[in-house]
């Protein structure tokens, strides 16, 4: 698929590893992100990593059903090969959302639902450090927000949205646009879990609330 | 001029002596105990608000608890933000950080130079 030849585009998304190249390493490395992280997990809590990272769905101009437009929380942590999350949002400190083109409400933008992050982490609570299976968790906290209203992630290219660990989202289709949305979707490492000991950071001031 | 002393006088003084110093020994190690389990002293009033980091949190009140306890149930915590102010120095203002938790996102527009994007 070429990014410029419409006659390419077959399927409605195809996801891509990000590039390591020095212009996504600067991407990812911006000053003003980093210190919005440190704002927002702590200082010395995130993995400060040279680059973007995570994959990249690129969103082709189509009607068709792309088959990943669930309700969801992001995955946190590999254990015994199966994937995890648990209510200190072991391993990740927030989902980014880094716009690589424009993203208009009819180019498939991703779906957000504000103030799901605390009914995600009302349901991850009672599972403890252990944690439970991802799917699980994202079918609960889909669950558990389902009254919530939507929002869409719009924007221009160079945009960044940082979102809670917590925070339920969802892909979105048909793209009626005319160009290709990119949007790459890494996570900000933690170095280990958050500790939600006073004092408490924005993330786990959110999970406490 | 010598004092003859009753040794049985002499022993309850050493009895008394050594309660007194155990006393001060168990006291210490519950001052200690008290301050690293509550983080106050005892008798010292543990105010509900916190400062940290340009703002004020306070919790609803109820019993006070152990460092442990907190920790061992996170879901109970009852933290309010009480009185903002600016994040010193901070990309994102207070406003930001206040839609963050609230709404659980944050846009940080333009974060990615147009020269980094043509790239």
């Amino acid at each position: 698929m070429l990014r410029d030849a419409p006659v390419t585009w077959r399927d409605p998304v195809v996801r891509i590893p990000c590039p390591e190249s020095e212009a996504f390493a600067a991407a990812g490395t911006q000053p003003s992100l980093w210190e919005a992280f440190d704002q927002l997990i702590g200082t010395g809590r995130w993995w400060r990593r040279q680059g973007v990272g995570g994959t990249i769905p690129v969103r082709f101009p189509s009607q068709a059903d792309p088959g990943d437009a669930g309700w969801h929380i992001e995955a946190s942590y590999d254990m015994n090969g199966g994937w995890r999350v648990n209510h200190r949002s072991r391993a990740r400190g927030l989902l980014a959302l880094y716009l690589f083109s424009d993203v208009h409400t009819d180019s498939a933008p991703t779906r957000v639902r504000p103030g799901s992050h605390r009914d995600a982490a009302r349901a991850l609570a009672p599972a403890g450090d252990e944690g439970m299976p991802w799917i699980q968790a994202a079918q609960l906290a889909a669950q558990a927000s389902a009254a919530r209203p939507t929002s869409l992630v719009t924007g221009h290219a160079g945009d960044v949205f940082l979102c809670h660990p917590f925070l339920v989202h969802a892909a979105s289709w048909p793209h009626s646009g005319r160009h290709p949305r990119i949007i790459a979707q890494p996570g900000v490492a933690l170095h280990d879990a958050f500790p939600l000991v006073i004092p408490l950071s924005p993330v786990e001031l959110a999970m406490a609330a | 001029m010598s004092v003859i002393t009753d040794p049985r006088t002499e022993r309850r003084w050493q009895a008394i002596a050594l309660a007194l110093i155990a006393l001060l020994f168990a006291a210490d190690g519950f001052i200690v105990w008290y301050r690293s389990t509550y983080n106050v002293f005892p008798g010292q009033s543990a105010d509900s608000r916190v400062h940290w980091c340009n703002r004020d949190y306070a919790n609803y009140g109820g019993p006070a608890q152990s460092l442990r306890q907190v920790d061992a149930a996170p879901d109970c915590y009852s933290l309010e933000v009480t009185a903002g102010a600016c994040h010193a120095g901070g990309m994102l203002s207070d406003a930001e950080i206040d839609s963050f938790v609230a709404d659980g996102f944050v846009a940080v527009r333009g974060a990615v130079p147009a020269e980094v994007l043509r790239a």
